[in-house]
């Protein structure tokens, strides 16, 4: 493979601990401060237009 | 402020559409400018950059692409032993800028609002939990504060390379 600048970079692989407490969340909803964030972000994002 | 209104989104063209364009980082302006970057990278399907602008002017960028959150490879024997979820499914947010002119205008806040509802709505037709992005350490609060994304708890390498991997739940279906 050539050497590219390419970016993004992937997302590195997750040690066991990060990997838990990520798991661990996914029988979870979402923090109540991320579904307020989510419900305003998709409010904004009905304003913005697409072409 | 600029209201959300004022701004169109589009996906990236060309590096002719980026000629004066100016942010904090050489490399994300270079990445949009530059054919071999930005452009290949899109043409290749790789990931797709989404151009914000107001007036007709690109104010700020982003580039998505998919991903996913991997346990580290474990030997066959133990996977065998220990089988279960070891990936998933989340959207990269692979690079992000405005234009330094443009600042305290609330673009970021409209970008990252875009982001966060096109991950919602991909998400309802293709699994997708989180979304993903590599901070630079300055760049944390900024994300913690404004768009509410929390820190993984660093991994060694993660220090080493002094970068911070944030994530946003986008939550179960439904809630």
């Amino acid at each position: 493979m050539e050497d590219r600048r390419l970016l993004p970079k992937p997302i590195p692989v997750l040690t066991d601990e990060q990997w838990n407490f990520m798991a661990q969340r996914l029988d979870k909803p979402a923090p109540p401060e991320m579904q307020e964030e989510l419900k305003q972000a998709v409010d904004i994002a009905k304003r913005i237009r697409e072409e | 402020m600029i209201s959300p209104e004022d701004i169109t989104v589009s996906q990236f063209k060309s590096p002719q559409e980026f000629t004066g364009f100016q942010c904090e980082k050489k490399d994300y302006s270079d990445f949009v400018r530059n054919p071999d970057e930005a452009q290949k990278y899109q043409e290749e399907n790789l990931g797709v950059t989404h151009v914000f602008k107001y007036k007709g002017y690109p104010v700020g960028f982003v580039t998505l692409a998919m991903g996913s959150l991997r346990k580290a490879r474990m030997s066959e024997e133990r996977q065998q032993q220990k089988p279960g979820l070891r990936d998933v499914p989340s959207l990269l947010l692979g690079h992000w800028a405005r234009d330094s002119r443009w600042r305290t205008k609330g673009v970021g806040k409209i970008m990252m609002a875009w982001v966060l509802a096109k991950a919602a709505e991909t998400g309802k037709q293709i699994g997708c939990r989180y979304i993903i992005l590599d901070s630079d350490p300055e760049m944390v609060e900024h994300y913690r504060k404004w768009y509410k994304f929390e820190v993984i708890p660093p991994s060694k390498q993660d220090r080493k390379r002094r970068q911070s991997l944030m994530f946003f739940d986008l939550g179960l279906r439904g809630s």
